[in-house]
């Protein structure tokens, strides 16, 4: 055991609902660089949380240096020498480099005295970055900092923490081909002087590329472990993929209606989306498919004025329409049920009843009042049609499960009528029973002529439901698959501009 | 600590998307706006502003 | 003469250096193409809004009463800069932990109020407190200090330890010691009156001559600002509390994962803020020349505007003492030159209320998120 520095072994980890981690395991040599891969939900990032105290695993040990160790934070970890790089975390934006270096810990001019010394601060920091071959200005404040030298800041300051473990979550994400280069060079470094690094990634390039052994994960269970060079990547995806897919969905007969709408050359000014495009059929359910951060959610934003729109048409109905504020989209006929369902779904303090009828207030008016008559109403009609299970209308919905909270907020877009209905990760975080009822309500909407936009990470979700998938590449519309296309066409797909 | 607000386990890659919004609590948070919105809104103050002074001043002389 | 030539090639070099950096921007702005530069010429005109209005309201007020220029009008304004000074700094202070204290304005009420009863001269007819004669005055302002320290941990403890909105608890405390206020007005032969016949030697120590420029002398209380300008520029610059005070108001979670005591670091904050009160005061009771329950009352809007003019912002953990000293000044200037003239009283707050308005739409539009 001695040869690995770090081992997590039969990790485990349950949710109401969902299992995230089942027997999970991943064993680390120092001085190698070591890559975790799986789709989204896999558990890698389950697996880390566990592993920084974020999560306290219902089973599994985790040993350092052949010790067992169970970090309670962030920080406990940090002082112990395992470290996360993220991505624009843990920095005070409007404080210099070397302020943020060693904050916590500053120098100090006289021993015991309270006043800081700037120099010794600036010197240690340029020493530590000469080592490293950091190039980054000392004196810059934090927040004009691109994304990888801030991120070349965490690592100097994990380094500085004496870190022999450092995992790196998708650090190449926001950074540019040169910049990647110059982290890989810095990795390379780290590695040679011992410290074992855990890299997160869904680049499978860079992935051979650089690290020495691969560990794939699928549905929170460890599946494969295999040193970089006698994988490909054709068989990492075959790993992080293979599965069957059983009757799990509703049966589906549909037959392509007319255009509903039409999106053209939609760009955003201040995210990632690019020139996107893209028909949608009465009745139809169209899947958008894509790594995380590809910019799914945005075009979903952007088509219900969430965020701005720099330049695009929406063609609904052969009428050119502008949704600039979700007021207007709500008018125009669209309804989106947000991916956060805690942060940007229910009003978790508030009743079911203020929930369902929260966008269709006008529609509960008599005489210009709300006639809490009529919105009792409509939301026991609604608990009924599709069995909430809650003690009554009156009930907080925070103490509901996920999945009933969930129907909630199908149940409040369903009373505006919507046209255009467009769902972000409908069924993240539900059990398995109430994912059933939501593919069935879903495709009941679609038979009745509503035009249905589904994104989701789980591949075989859109698999089993959509009629076409769009896959989101960067940004960019990477391409488009019909009913019956195979998941690695779809993953080939989101990879394209990565 | 990391926003676990991503649906309850089975969550994306990102490990913690958490971060310091503009002060927890604090007087403001980050203000989503466009920036035509943000100029307008400071142009019309300093407008407004300067021309409270000058009519002050005109009034006084009288 | 070694050494001197080292001092002048430091000055020298220093020079050199800021013209670099002007040269510098003047080439980068040189080389943006249209749309760039557009933004850049917008974003300085809108960014320092303030001082152009005011700036341009001073000359035209100069125009027409030149005698606003003249020295005693210079030291006039300068003077009362330097009575605001104090308390803007302290406050500056919270609104860095992205919090604010309104109870200021009362803490200094208080404390001028204890200060005047403590060192009023011996003999006078409706003295507080009959029996003794002014105290030492170093004894004073330990004390009033001290009270203002207590306050300021009160406030801090309940923002640092119930996680209580600043707001909601410098409201509360302002309203307590109001009524301590009240109360304190009442004891000994005051009988709630306003606590005036104070001391000569007080009102030396505070408003006496420090020099004389043309004629105009200066008061000693200005000396007293410039040294405590410099020492809160210290604490924030240069000592660990400083540094943990910025870092806990831009990202606590991060300051508190470093290591850094934010518990601490908060009550800190606001007892050092606490002492800026009691200082202030101490200096109010003899500039004014006298204390009432009424003293004080809403000094901290004006400190909060020139904290937000001078570039503390609202979102928290940044700031500069140089910024502050801008805004309490460009605040001064203003309001004396539009009495100077005898404007309207009414319209004064609706400027007041305007130039706040205008500060933290400037501060907000620096700290967009774009989305």
């Amino acid at each position: 055991m001695s040869e690995y520095l770090l081992t997590l072994e039969g990790m485990s980890k349950s949710f109401p609902g969902v299992k995230a981690l089942d027997n999970a395991s991943l064993r680390l040599k120092a001085g190698s660089v070591h890559a975790l891969m799986g789709e989204n939900g896999a558990g890698k990032s389950t697996l880390m949380k566990c592993l920084f105290g974020v999560y306290s695993p219902d089973s599994g040990k985790i040993t350092l240096d052949g010790k067992e160790v169970a970090f309670k934070s962030s920080k406990e970890a940090l002082l112990g020498g395992v470290a996360m790089v993220h991505q624009e975390l843990n920095l005070a934006l409007t404080r210099t480099v070397y302020d943020n270096m060693w904050l916590g810990r500053m120098p100090r001019v006289i021993p015991h005295l309270p006043f800081v010394s700037d120099r010794a601060m600036i010197k240690m920091t340029k020493d530590l970055f000469h080592r490293l071959s950091i190039e980054v200005d000392p004196y810059a404040k934090c927040g004009s900092l691109s994304i990888s030298k801030r991120q070349m800041l965490e690592i100097a300051r994990a380094v500085s923490y004496g870190a022999r473990v450092i995992v790196f979550d998708e650090p190449t994400s926001s950074l540019n081909e040169a910049e990647a280069e110059k982290l890989f060079s810095i990795i390379d470094g780290l590695k040679r002087q011992g410290c074992g690094i855990i890299y997160i990634s869904h680049k499978m390039e860079e992935i051979l590329k650089i690290c020495d052994t691969v560990t794939v994960m699928r549905d929170g269970r460890h599946i494969a472990t295999s040193p970089a060079d006698e994988l490909t990547e054709d068989k990492i995806i075959r790993l992080m993929v293979g599965r069957e897919l059983t009757d799990r969905y509703p049966k589906r007969s549909y037959t392509r209606g007319d255009e509903l709408m039409r999106v053209e050359g939609l760009n955003c000014p201040y995210n990632q989306v690019r020139d996107v495009g893209f028909k949608l059929y009465r009745g139809e359910i169209l899947g958008i498919a894509g790594l995380d951060g590809a910019g799914r959610t945005e075009v979903l934003e952007a088509l219900f004025g969430l965020c701005t729109r720099g330049s695009g048409k929406i063609i609904l109905s052969g009428k050119e329409i502008s949704n600039r504020t979700p007021k207007d989209a709500i008018r125009n006929g669209f309804a989106m049920v947000t991916e956060d369902r805690r942060g940007s779904g229910i009003f978790s303090i508030l009743s079911v009843l203020d929930n369902t009828v929260i966008s269709s207030l006008k529609d509960n008016m008599t005489l210009g009042f709300i006639s809490g008559k009529r919105a009792r109403h409509h939301t026991r009609e609604y608990i009924k049609r599709l069995r909430i299970k809650t003690p009554s209308e009156l009930t907080k919905i925070g103490t509901l499960s996920g999945g009933n909270q969930q129907k909630v907020i199908f149940a409040r877009w369903l009373l505006t009528g919507p046209t255009v209905l467009m769902l972000d990760e409908p069924t993240r975080g539900i059990d398995v029973l109430a994912k059933y009822e939501i593919y069935e309500l879903i495709m009941n909407l679609a038979g009745e002529g509503c035009g249905v936009i589904l994104v989701s990470s789980e591949m075989p979700e859109l698999i089993g439901l959509c009629d076409r998938i769009l896959v989101m590449s960067k940004g960019r519309l990477a391409g488009e698959v019909e009913r019956g296309a195979s998941e690695e066409k779809i993953i080939e797909l989101a990879y394209k501009f990565v | 600590m990391a926003n676990l607000s991503k649906g309850q386990g089975g969550d994306g890659s990102a490990i913690s998307k958490s971060g310091g919004n503009g002060g927890g609590g604090g007087l403001w948070r980050g203000v989503r706006m466009s920036d035509r919105g943000a100029d307008a809104i400071v142009l019309s103050l300093s407008l407004l502003l300067f021309a409270f002074i000058i009519a002050a001043l005109i009034l006084a002389i009288k | 003469m070694e050494e001197n030539r080292n001092i002048r090639d430091k000055i020298r070099g220093a020079f050199h250096g800021y013209g670099n950096n002007i040269r510098q921007r003047l080439d980068s702005f040189r080389a943006m193409n249209g749309t760039d530069k557009r933004r850049y010429i917008t974003d300085l005109l809108l960014n320092n809004a303030m001082f152009i209005i005011i700036t341009l309201s001073v000359i035209i007020i100069a125009i027409i009463e030149p005698s606003f220029l003249s020295v005693a009008s210079i030291v006039n304004i300068v003077s009362l800069t330097a009575s605001r000074l104090p308390i803007a700094l302290g406050i500056a202070g919270a609104i860095v932990l992205t919090g604010t204290d309104i109870s200021a304005g009362r803490a200094v009420g208080l404390t001028a109020c204890i200060t005047a009863s403590l060192l009023q001269r011996a003999g006078y007819a409706g003295k507080m407190f009959a029996g003794i004669g002014p105290l030492a005055i170093p004894l004073v302002i330990l004390a009033v200090c001290a009270v203002g320290a207590i306050i300021g941990f009160v406030n801090g403890f309940f923002v640092a330890k119930f996680k209580l909105h600043p707001f909601i608890v410098t409201l509360s405390t302002q309203l307590i010691i109001y009524g301590i206020v009240l109360l304190y007005l009442q004891i000994g032969g005051n009988g709630g009156q306003t606590l005036s016949g104070l001391d000569p030697s007080y009102l030396d120590f505070v408003s006496g001559t420090l020099f004389r420029i043309g004629g105009i002398s200066v008061p000693k209380y200005v000396l007293y600002a410039v040294i405590l300008t410099v020492l809160m520029w210290v604490v924030w610059n240069k000592t660990v509390f400083g540094k943990n005070m910025f870092a806990v108001g831009a990202n606590e979670e991060a300051a508190r994962v470093s290591g850094v005591n934010v518990f601490k670091t908060v009550v800190g904050v606001f007892v050092l803020a606490g002492i800026t009160y009691g200082f202030t005061g101490f200096i109010e009771g003899a500039r004014i020349g006298s204390a009432a329950s009424y003293t004080g009352l809403n000094y901290e809007s004006d400190a909060i505007a020139s904290c937000v003019i001078g570039g503390v912002s609202f979102v928290g953990g940044t700031g500069k003492i140089g910024g502050i000293v801008i805004g309490v000044l460009l605040l001064q200037i203003i309001f004396v030159g539009l009495n100077f003239l005898s404007v309207d009283q009414n319209l004064l707050y609706i400027i007041k209320g305007l130039i706040i308005l205008l500060a933290c739409a400037v501060d907000m539009r620096k700290y967009l998120k774009r989305r």
